[in-house]
C-alpha cells in the first residue's frame, strides 16, 4: 500500500512491523467458519422469542449498570486516591554529607557520603569522591561523578531511567548493583557490574558497551586501551578502584580475533576466569554486532573458521552471541548447536541455564518442535525458579500448551501465570484462556 | 474478511469472533433494508467498523474504570509465525492499545487494511481531514514509541525481514 504526500509513513520500524503486522494473521479455517456460522444460525433461531424479554431485562439491566458505574468510580477514585499519597517524583536523604549549590554533594566528614532514595536506591561515594546531583525527578536519576569512586545499587521499577555520567562517560542503568570510577588526571574510566546490566558510552571505539554482570571495563584513554574482563558475578566486588585486578588483556581498537578459550567450568571456584578474560575482545565485538544487527557478519566468521572449531573453542560469549545472531537468522539448527556447545562447555555458568530457556525457543521455531520446547522451559522452571526468564518460561509454556494440547490442560498453567505475573507479557493471553469456554 | 479486520484490529482471536457473530446478527436484521445487493459489502464494511469502533472504546472505558487489564495479544491464529515475530507483534499490539481507539481504528483500516481516506471517512461517519489527522497522529505517536524502545526497534530492522 502506498501512502499519500500528506501522511507521514512513520519510521522504515513502523512500516515493517505494519507489513507483518497485516501478512501475519492467518485467516479463518473452514472448522472454525462452519462453528460460526452454526452459533449464529442458532442465535438468531432464539433470538425473536428473547427479544420482548430483552427490552424488559434491559430496562432493569441499565438501572443496575448506572448505580454499579456510580459505586465503581466512588471505589476508583478511592484508588487512585491512594497512591497519590506516595510522592510522585524521586526524592533522597543524605548520610553524611550535604548537597550545595549546582547539585554538588560535600561530605561532612573524611567518611564518605551515602545517597538513599525512597524508592529503594542508593549510592555511596568513597572518601574525597567528588559527585554531583544533576537531575532527580519523576522520571528517574541523573548523577554525575567528577572524580573518585562510588558504588551504585539501583531499583529497577517504575519505569524509571538512571543515569550516571562519569568523566566522560555515561552509563545507562537498568536493575543493577555496581561500582564506578573516574581519575580524571590518568583518565582512568572502571565500571566493576555485579549485578544487572548497563550501557556505557563514550569515548570508546566501539561506542556504547553493554556490560552484563561480572564484567569489569576499564578505559584508559591517555594510553587508548580499553579492556573488558570477566569475573563471576559475585566474585565483581563492589571495590573498583580497591579490589585487586584480575588478569587483564588489552583490547586497544576491539578488532576482532578468534582466539581459542578455555572452557571455564575448569577454572577453580571463587578464581577469575581467564578464559573469558582472554576473549575479551571477540566477546565485545560478537555482542555488539549482535546489538546492532550484524547476525550476517558472525554467520560469515563462523563460516571462516569453521563451525566445529567455533563451537569447540570459542568463549561463552561468542556461543551466546552465535546462537542470537543464528536464532535471529532463521537458522535454528546452528542455534541449537551453539546453545548446546554452551551448556556442555560452560555447564557451571549462569548462561548455561540461560541457555536451557533460549533452547525451548529454537524448538519453538522447528517444525514439531513443541513438545520439545515444552521440555526445556520445564527443565528451566525446574532449575532456575528465580531465573531471569521464568515468566518467559512460564508463558511460552501456557501458549504452547494451549496449543497442543488445548486449553483445559493450559488453564492450570495460565493460572500459575497470573499469581506469579499478574502484569506480565502473556497476562492478557492467560486472562483469556481462564475466561474461555 | 470480518474476522481478519476484527482479528488485526483486536488482536484477539476470540474477540474478534465475538465481532464476527455481531456483525453478521445485525446484518441478518437488517438484510431487508438492503436494497442494492452491490452495496453488500460496504453494507459489512460499515457494520464490522461500527462495531469494532464500540468495542474499542468499550475496552478504554473498562480500562478506566479498572475493570480491565489491557490484554496482550492472544498466539492464537498466528500461528505460521516464528517465535521472535509472534513476540514483535505482541509488542507491537501494546503499543495499538495505548493509541485512542479512533486514531487505532483509523491506522488499522488505512495501513493494515488498506482502505482509501475516503473510505475510511465514508465508513467511520468522520470528514476526511479527520481522518489525515488521526493517520498523522497514530503513525507518529507509533514510531515514537517504536524509536524508543531499543529491542523493538533493533527487532523491526528492516535488514531481519530481508526488505
Amino acid at each position: 500500500m502506498t501512502t499519500t504526500s500528506e501522511e507521514p509513513e512513520g519510521s522504515r520500524a513502523l512500516t515493517a512491523v505494519t507489513e507483518l503486522y497485516r501478512d501475519g494473521a492467518e485467516p479463518p479455517t473452514s472448522v472454525a467458519l462452519d462453528r460460526g456460522l452454526d452459533t449464529l444460525l442458532a442465535h438468531v433461531a432464539s433470538g425473536k422469542e428473547r427479544r420482548l424479554g430483552l427490552v424488559r431485562w434491559s430496562l432493569v439491566g441499565a438501572t443496575v449498570a448506572l448505580c454499579a458505574l456510580v459505586v465503581l468510580q466512588v471505589a476508583s477514585a478511592y484508588r487512585t486516591r491512594l497512591p497519590a499519597a506516595e510522592p510522585a517524583s524521586l526524592t533522597y536523604t543524605i548520610d553524611g554529607g550535604s548537597v550545595i549549590e549546582g547539585g554538588y554533594l560535600r561530605e561532612s566528614g573524611h567518611a564518605g557520603m551515602n545517597v538513599m532514595f525512597n524508592e529503594g536506591s542508593t549510592f555511596a561515594l568513597t572518601p574525597g569522591t567528588r559527585g554531583r546531583i544533576r537531575v532527580v525527578d519523576r522520571d528517574g536519576a541523573h548523577v554525575a561523578i567528577e572524580h573518585g569512586t562510588a558504588s551504585f545499587q539501583v531499583t529497577h521499577g517504575g519505569g524509571r531511567r538512571w543515569l550516571v555520567d562519569v568523566g566522560p562517560f555515561l552509563v545507562t542503568v537498568k536493575g543493577t548493583v555496581f561500582t564506578v570510577s573516574w581519575d580524571p588526571l590518568s583518565e582512568r574510566f572502571e565500571l566493576g557490574l555485579r549485578r544487572g546490566s548497563v550501557v556505557v558510552s563514550g569515548p570508546v571505539s566501539a561506542g556504547e558497551m553493554a556490560l552484563r554482570a561480572g564484567q569489569r571495563l576499564v578505559v584508559n584513554l591517555a594510553k587508548v586501551e580499553t579492556v573488558i574482563t570477566e569475573e563471576r558475578p559475585e566474585q565483581a566486588s563492589g571495590e573498583a578502584a580497591g579490589a585487586p585486578a584480575p588478569p587483564e588483556m588489552t583490547a586497544p581498537d576491539l578488532r576482532p580475533s578468534l582466539v581459542p578459550s578455555q572452557p571455564t567450568g575448569a577454572a577453580p571456584s571463587g578464581a577469575p576466569v581467564p578464559a573469558t578474560v582472554a576473549k575479551s575482545a571477540v566477546d565485545h565485538r560478537w555482542s555488539a554486532d549482535v546489538a546492532r544487527g550484524h547476525w550476517d557478519r558472525i554467520l560469515q566468521d563462523v563460516k571462516r573458521v569453521g563451525v566445529e572449531a567455533t563451537l569447540g573453542k570459542a568463549s561463552s560469549d561468542d556461543l551466546f552471541a552465535l546462537a542470537d545472531a543464528a536464532r535471529y537468522r532463521r537458522r535454528p539448527d546452528l542455534a541449537r548447536a551453539a546453545l548446546l556447545a554452551e551448556r556442555r562447555r560452560f555447564p557451571d555458568s549462569p548462561r548455561a541455564l540461560d541457555a536451557i530457556y533460549l533452547l525451548g525457543r529454537v524448538e519453538e521455531s522447528r517444525e514439531s518442535g513443541t513438545a520439545q520446547a515444552i521440555a526445556w522451559y520445564d527443565q528451566y522452571l525446574t532449575r532456575a525458579p528465580t531465573g531471569p526468564f521464568v515468566g518467559e518460561a512460564l508463558g511460552r509454556k501456557m501458549t504452547l500448551t494451549d496449543e497442543s494440547e488445548g486449553p483445559a490442560r493450559a488453564r492450570p498453567i495460565a493460572e500459575d501465570y497470573l499469581r506469579r505475573f499478574p502484569k506480565g507479557n502473556y497476562a492478557g493471553s492467560a486472562r483469556e484462556l481462564i475466561r474461555a469456554p | 474478511m470480518v474476522l481478519m479486520m476484527a482479528k488485526r484490529t483486536l488482536g484477539s482471536q476470540s474477540e474478534a469472533e465475538d465481532i464476527g457473530q455481531e456483525v453478521f446478527q445485525r446484518l441478518f436484521r437488517k438484510a431487508k433494508a438492503l436494497r442494492e445487493p452491490d452495496s453488500l459489502r460496504s453494507f459489512v464494511y460499515a457494520f464490522t467498523i461500527r462495531a469494532l469502533k464500540t468495542e474499542l472504546r468499550r475496552k478504554k472505558l473498562r480500562g478506566w474504570l479498572h475493570l480491565d487489564h489491557p490484554a496482550a495479544m492472544s498466539g492464537q491464529g498466528w500461528g505460521t509465525l516464528d517465535v521472535e515475530s509472534r513476540d514483535l507483534l505482541r509488542k507491537f499490539h501494546a503499543l495499538l492499545e495505548r493509541l485512542a481507539p479512533r486514531d487505532r481504528l483509523v491506522f488499522i483500516l488505512r495501513r493494515v487494511e488498506s482502505m482509501t481516506v475516503e473510505e475510511i471517512a465514508a465508513t467511520m461517519e468522520i470528514s476526511e481531514s479527520t481522518v489525515k489527522r488521526s493517520m498523522r497522529r497514530a503513525a507518529n505517536r507509533l514510531s515514537r514509541w517504536i524509536d524508543a524502545d531499543p529491542g523493538l526497534a533493533g527487532l523491526c530492522d528492516a535488514e531481519r525481514w530481508g526488505r
